[in-house]
């Protein structure tokens, strides 16, 4: 399965925060850095293993917590419909 | 939270956060308060639609997230929707302001797939008072017909009122129609002077008793906004007596002028001349980087006010109708001394 951002939400880089709005609830989310760099990463279709592999290899992690913490990420994603699958 | 995060990082790094966009100053109705002069014919020809897009492009990179399209009457543009679609491919989250008397079926469903966050539709009052205000019979029932349509496909709509002697008595009607329809519903009390600084009109402000009333109205507790039209709405998270007018939020009339703020007669540029980020971020010296340079200190007569605390002064209004931006605004204090008596 593959990822990729929700494209229909307005969206800003603001001082190196990402700024996303859910006009519909007028809420307003903001993703630091690490998030910053998936949602770059996901400005196409991707897999979840392709984000791993490419986090993985730019940070100095530990690769199972990095798994659980993209997933985590994505599955709070998935709830504010952020990304579109 | 967030929001306030975003706004102060703005604020202090002088990034147009909003963006007031007049795309147009025709207009299809003849309101009686309207702050366009008539016969407007100092600047030459309106944006083309590919000018518009060049601009929205440079307001991206500038960080402008909100945006608000309005007039006059912007769906006297041909290319309104087409202005909607490039706003919502550069992911602004994007407003129109409208009379909504020219919105169709045709119209509305295009707009519902532009992305668009938000309608908002200029209403007085029942029919006749309406009517009479806005000095054309039959589009009070226009407007509502707008509001019908967008619900319909499900834009989220607010009706703004700009509250007057003459609709004063009308306002709780609106509340009730605003609530029986599920829409939001905003009134400012702000009647500002023509842009060229004719004051003929401000004999429509509400008397001091009226006022009284609306800042005593539960009703409208949260829903009264200040210089809402020029502002965009977002005027109200400024707190102190200057406001984000030149640091987060930005003007820009028909003909690519941009203003700090459409009420911020300060004319710092031409978007036909110079790109966005040269007139957003000019050399020391020039009138934006004197602007964003006061503080309180230079505001002589209000910093020793004792109400200071609880008014919204708008330097906009400062100059634009007691001739000094440093000085009090008039309509201001009047404002906060009826707020704050009724405390009392
Ligand atoms: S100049 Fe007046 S209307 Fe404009 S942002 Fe400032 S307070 Fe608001
Ligand atoms: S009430 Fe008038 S004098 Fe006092 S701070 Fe406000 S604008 Fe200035």
């Amino acid at each position: 399965m593959k990822i990729k951002r929700n494209n229909k939400l307005p969206w800003r880089v603001i001082d190196d925060t990402v700024y996303i709005v859910n006009p519909a609830s007028s809420y307003l989310y903001s993703l630091n850095p690490l998030g910053r760099r998936i949602w770059d990463l996901i400005s196409k279709p991707v897999t979840l293993e392709f984000i791993i592999d490419k986090l993985y290899s730019e940070y100095d992690v530990d690769k199972e917590t990095l798994k659980d913490d993209i997933e985590e990420f994505f599955r709070i994603m998935g709830t504010h419909h952020l990304i579109a699958n | 939270m967030i929001q306030e995060e975003l706004f102060e990082i703005t604020y202090k790094k002088n990034i147009p956060l909003i963006t007031v966009f007049e795309l147009t100053n025709r207009c299809n109705l003849k309101c009686r308060h309207c702050y366009l002069p008539k016969n407007d014919k100092c600047s030459g020809s309106e944006l083309t639609t590919e000018e518009i897009k060049r601009i929205l492009s440079q307001l991206k990179r500038a960080g402008c997230l909100h945006l608000v399209l309005t007039g006059g009457e912007v769906f006297l543009r041909d290319d309104i929707l087409d202005i909607c679609k490039y706003a919502h491919k550069l992911n602004f989250d994007f407003r129109i302001f409208s009379n909504g008397n020219l919105i169709t079926e045709k119209i509305t469903r295009q707009l519902a797939e532009s992305g668009i966050s938000g309608v908002e539709i200029s209403f007085y009052g029942r029919e006749s008072v309406h009517d009479k205000i806005t000095g054309v019979r039959g589009s009070f029932e226009k407007s509502i017909n707008a509001v019908n349509l967008l619900k319909r496909y499900k834009i989220k709509v607010t009706i703004k009122c700009l509250l007057m002697k003459s609709n004063f008595n009308d306002y709780p009607w609106l509340i009730r129609y605003a609530r029986n329809n599920g829409v939001s519903y905003r009134f400012d009390p702000t009647v500002a002077p023509k842009n060229n600084g004719d004051k003929s009109i401000l004999k429509h402000r509400l008397s001091n008793q009226q006022l009284k009333r609306v800042f005593g109205d539960k009703d409208l507790v949260g829903n009264v906004s200040f210089e809402d039209r020029k502002g965009g709405g977002f005027s109200d998270w400024s707190n102190d007596l200057f406001c984000s007018g030149g640091h987060n939020s930005c003007g820009i009339d028909p003909y690519g002028n941009v203003y700090p703020c459409l009420q911020l007669l300060i004319l710092l540029g031409n978007l036909r001349d110079k790109t966005f980020s040269k007139i957003w971020h000019p050399g020391n010296g020039s009138k934006l980087t004197q602007l964003r340079k006061f503080k309180q200190d230079d505001l002589q007569v209000c910093n020793k006010c004792t109400y200071a605390e609880n008014c919204r002064r708008c330097p906009g209004l400062a100059l634009l109708e007691d001739g000094n931006l440093l000085g009090p605004s008039s309509l201001s204090c009047k404002m906060v001394k009826v707020q704050c008596d009724k405390n009392h």
